[in-house]
């Protein structure tokens, strides 16, 4: 194989072209399935609570969007960017839940749109995970160098039950999102100054830890393990073994942000802290660009908050009383409903944070088009960048008419620009057609994902088989 | 096992309810064990042979192991929960992220300690092969929580040697120790309890060894490794026999670091995280803030400490005592007199006319409640899962939560606009009896403040509940603690989430007899609550596991 086909070119902000991994010597051969052209990446960027759905969706008509298409709307931080934006309608979530449809789900709606939405699962078992797979994991399996996770990030307070969840590496095993962005970052950037020979020490060091840990994990399974118990270990190894990938990986020495961005990455106290959510924010996108851009992870997913949760917006302009769950139930309160927030008007409150996360999305959106790849497009267009959220309207805890903006073509696999009506109802809130597995699907095979050299024809276990062929170019 | 036998277990309400005819004890409230005892138990396994240590338990061990108290786990990846606890053997695994967590602290620790006193972990300190082999034997013992095998002497000692290369520095023993420690923080024998158990089984029951018992006790009872006493008494066998078992149970009881276990399984239990961030409306609760969560749940912990090693008194105490203790700020709110600091706790007594026993606590109260109002459902749930251990369903979805506003009608307050949302037949269902332990709680707004008042009405705290085989008339949320307090339920489900938490599983069928024994003892009066937790050293399914088909 020619190495310079595999070769990739970064050029930051600052323009420097980076060329071959250094250690890519080391890298064992099983783990350089060699791209056969710039791979395409998957974001799910995800909100929760639900949306302003008067306020969220174009003003122009079904079509090709235009500059006048976001006046006025949640999207409107997306305006100059129409050309590359799909903007989905009609789509419902499977199962439905919210007691519609005949399909009473496990679970409260919080916990059914946190665990159903990368999934297309039922809930299940006591502790109401989400009964498969998500998409970003099975994505990941397929097209990630030697099969790394998805990255799952996360903005806001750690949780431990479903509603904190949006990520399943198998049916009942939810896979918590790292709030930190140093520690999501320090797993695989390199500072600037490190160089080679620093990186190879710690490498041989670290070869030579896994080595002896692996040695033992090896003993072990000859003891009369149970196969639950080697696969365990199984895992276990995997889950260390991707850090000498990283260390090595393709484009280690492009995993780089500016010194004193890294600094103030490194510096954060308290991630958690709700006047943070903001910065930690941000450096999570810098970080999940960088991570995109260098090779390191082709799937990821960034979760702002939790299903009922916050935070409260006191930051760029806002000023809200009540925190983000409350506000979508009209309430003051997690657990009332339609009691008013204190004389506000609860819409107009929602279309603020509604424009506030399309203002962040359009960060990402930026960071990714920063970067041009060996094919001259950017990464953005590389890329499917979906933002999602976990209900639609939040007051009713409703599954219809789910609201959905992708950004980006996936390497001209999708057709972007248009607005388009994927339900055949007259209306876009309907239970009968369009269910949300099938735009799954379609960016399964949209990143590339094949099973036994074939199209995927069916992911999740409710709702259609087949793609959306609206979406795609 | 029977699948009906499950199925009945699951509903504990059953044995008292569905099942009278064969459990029903021969007086009230106390289960007759006779028949469920009479076959012996088989042991349960925690269905796996490697329990990974949760966040807590790697953070006591590694304070006990060397002497770090910096808890590196904060920074780790957060398990998921599965039934309630933390903990669940089966469900603890090294996935995603975590292992690269694990790196990261290992190499933070072993090079932190590198850079102190290597007194604290190493037996010797010549740059020496007899040194390097020295430290590997002893540090290698307390990091596995048994002797290594001559393989792992040899491989470990190469790595030491490697170290001198590998390592920046000037002193091989300190890079030596460095990257030893660096690898055994991230071995699977470190970050599992591994139970092989290679005995010859007798009955189909494979006994653990010493070692393995000593891992046992110490988790369950410190959450942290065994110490000297446990390892020198598993070098010479001794945990194998019962007597010795019972006394180091004891001496393990007797330690702070039990106090901290009971702690963190009354958190869990009695989900006090959803104290942190009460919003609630502070022109209407002046006394209040939402900084108070580590107040609220400090006082509940401390009670209940109280209860179980200060002044060790009987189960039903915990429903049933009328003290508390309390800083400023939550004095303020249960309006006791007298002079209090924020930093401080004191034990107060509380007017017997308004509060009794752990759910007349703040804590309970206010984290069951709206931000300007009080929720009689919310309360009533908890009692029923977590206090008496009852199946209580979700609500449906997309149902409006809306209630009736005061004013309309007959409705002046909480109880009637909750009576008045749930009167539909569909609703009543549940409701039925989840408004009738909830209503109890009439008298403590949505802070837990005491009242007779709502809406300057009566409150009426009135009602009746079907507990076990009998129906409780009550007058107030004081005569209810006082039916639960010597409830078989209550005891049930108090033991039941014992098991669950100390062998980290979910129970089940074989469990029953040493459940209803728990439960039957906690029912004695003079009885202490730390014996019930000492117990669940002594079971077959703590002692042996069963044979098990390797496929």
């Amino acid at each position: 194989m020619n190495r310079l086909t595999r070769r990739f070119f970064l050029r930051g902000a600052g323009g420097i072209a980076i060329g071959l991994p250094f250690l890519e010597t080391l890298v064992p051969r099983t783990a350089r399935a060699a791209p056969a052209d710039v791979a395409k990446r998957f974001v799910a960027f995800f909100e929760c609570n639900g949306a302003n759905m008067d306020k969220f969706f174009p003003v122009t008509p079904y079509g090709a969007l235009t500059s006048a298409s976001f006046t006025g709307t949640s999207l409107a931080p997306l305006a100059g960017l129409e050309s590359k934006i799909i903007v989905p309608r009609g789509i419902r979530k499977v199962p439905n839940g919210f007691n519609i449809g005949g399909q009473t789900p496990v679970g409260c709606d919080h916990q059914n749109g946190m665990g159903g939405k990368l999934t297309a699962q039922q809930l299940a078992g006591a502790d109401h995970y989400a009964n498969g797979i998500s998409v970003d994991q099975y994505m990941a399996s397929k097209i990630n160098p030697s099969g790394r996770p998805s990255m799952t990030l996360k903005v806001g307070q750690k949780g431990s039950g479903v509603t904190s969840v949006i990520s399943y590496s198998a049916a009942g095993k939810p896979v918590q999102g790292e709030n930190n962005p140093w520690l999501a970052f320090r797993d695989f950037m390199v500072t600037a100054p490190t160089g080679p020979s620093t990186a190879q020490r710690i490498y041989d060091r670290q070869k030579s830890v896994l080595d002896v840990v692996k040695s033992e994990m090896d003993t072990l399974k000859t003891k009369g393990l149970s196969a639950a118990d080697k696969a365990k270990l199984d895992l276990h190894y995997t889950s260390i073994r991707e850090l000498e990938m990283a260390m090595v990986g393709m484009g280690l020495p492009a995993c780089t942000l500016p010194t004193a961005r890294t600094s103030e990455i490194q510096a954060v106290a308290n991630v958690e802290a709700e006047a943070n959510y903001k910065a930690i924010g941000q450096m999570q996108m810098d970080v999940l660009a960088i991570a995109l851009a260098c090779g390191n992870t082709r799937v990821a997913s960034l979760q702002w908050n939790n299903g009922a949760g916050g935070p409260t917006f006191k930051w760029d302009g806002l000023n809200h009383p009540y925190h983000h769950h409350a506000i979508s139930h009209n309430s003051t309160t997690d657990g009332g409903s339609n009691t008013g927030v204190g004389g506000a008007d609860y819409k107009q409150l929602l279309f603020e944070i509604d424009t506030w996360y399309g203002k962040q999305f359009r960060y990402l959106c930026d960071k990714l088009s920063a970067y041009t790849e060996a094919d001259g497009k950017t990464v953005l267009d590389n890329s499917a960048i979906v933002w999602m959220n976990e209900l639609s309207d939040g007051l009713e805890h409703n599954f219809m008419d789910m609201p959905y903006v992708i950004a980006g073509s996936c390497g001209g696999y999708l057709k972007t620009g248009q607005y388009v009506k994927l339900t055949k109802q007259a209306t876009t809130k309907q239970l009968v057609d369009a269910p949300h597995n099938k735009l799954l699907t379609t960016l399964i095979n949209a990143v590339g994902v094949t099973e036994n050299g074939a199209p995927v024809t069916n992911f999740g276990a409710y709702g259609d088989p087949g793609e959306y062929s609206e979406l795609k170019a | 096992m029977p699948l009906t036998f499950r199925i009945a277990w699951l509903s504990s309400a059953l044995i008292f309810v569905g099942c009278t005819g064969t459990i029903s004890g021969p007086s009230p409230g106390v289960v007759d064990t006779s028949a469920l005892c009479a076959v012996p138990a088989k042991p349960v396994s925690p269905g796996t042979k490697l329990v990974r240590l949760t966040h807590t338990q790697y953070d006591n061990t590694v304070r006990d192991l060397l002497g770090v108290t910096t808890a590196p786990s904060s920074a780790f990846q957060k398990d998921s929960t599965f039934q309630g606890f933390n903990n669940s053997a089966v469900g603890l695994a090294v996935a995603d992220r975590l292992g690269r967590d694990y790196r990261r602290a290992a190499e933070d620790l072993s090079s932190q300690v590198a850079a102190g006193a290597l007194s604290k972990v190493s037996p010797c300190s010549a740059a020496t092969d007899a040194c390097a082999k020295q430290f590997i034997d002893t540090f290698g013992k307390r990091a596995f929580r048994r002797p290594l095998t001559d393989a792992e002497k040899a491989t470990y000692f190469t790595l030491f040697k490697a170290a001198n290369t590998l390592l920046d520095g000037t002193d091989p023993l300190a890079k030596g120790v460095q990257l030893t420690i660096e690898a055994m923080l991230q071995s699977p024998n470190f970050l599992y309890r591994v139970e092989l158990a290679e005995q010859l089984p007798v009955n189909d029951m494979v006994a653990l060894n010493s070692y393995e018992m000593a891992s046992r006790l110490s988790y369950l009872l410190w959450n942290s490794m065994p110490d000297d006493t446990l390892f020198g008494l598993a070098d010479s066998g001794g945990l194998t026999d019962v007597a010795e078992l019972k006394a180091q149970t004891t001496r393990l009881l007797a330690d702070p670091r039990a106090r901290a276990v009971v702690d963190d399984f009354h958190s869990q239990w009695l989900d006090l995280d959803r104290e942190n961030n009460l919003n609630r409306d502070l022109a209407l609760f002046p006394n209040f803030s939402s900084s108070m969560a580590p107040a609220m749940q400090q006082e509940t912990l401390r009670y209940l400490k109280n209860i179980i090693f200060d002044e060790p008194s009987s189960f039903a105490s915990i429903y049933t005592s009328n003290y508390t203790f309390v800083n400023k700020e939550l004095a303020a709110l249960y309006q006791v007199a007298g002079t209090f600091s924020s930093s401080q706790f004191s034990k107060v007594t509380l007017d017997p006319a308004q509060r009794q026993g752990l759910l007349t606590q703040i804590g309970f109260l206010a984290s069951h409640s709206y931000a300007r109002t009080d929720s009689p459902i919310h309360r009533g749930v908890f009692v029923i899962r977590r206090v008496l251990g009852l199946p209580q369903g979700d609500p449906p979805a997309g149902i409006d939560f809306t209630l009736p506003p005061v004013g309309s009608g007959a409705i002046h307050t909480t109880r009637d606009q909750v009576a008045a949302k749930t009167s539909p037949a569909g609703c009543a269902t549940c409701h039925a009896r989840i408004n009738s332990y909830g209503f109890a709680f009439g008298n403590y707004d949505a802070v837990g403040q005491y009242r007779t008042k709502e809406n300057n009405f009566d409150v009426d705290t009135t009602g009746s509940v079907a507990l076990g085989e009998t129906t409780v008339a009550f007058k107030n949320a004081l005569e209810l603690s006082t039916a639960i307090s010597t409830a078989p339920d209550a005891r049930i489900s108090y033991a039941v989430n014992w098991l669950r938490y100390g062998y980290q599983r979910a129970d089940n069928s074989e469990d029953l007899c040493d459940i209803t024994t728990m439960a039957n003892n906690l029912g004695t009066e003079g009885y202490a609550i730390k014996d019930m937790i000492g117990a669940l050293t002594s079971t077959t399914s703590f002692r042996f596991r069963p044979v098990e088909i390797t496929p």
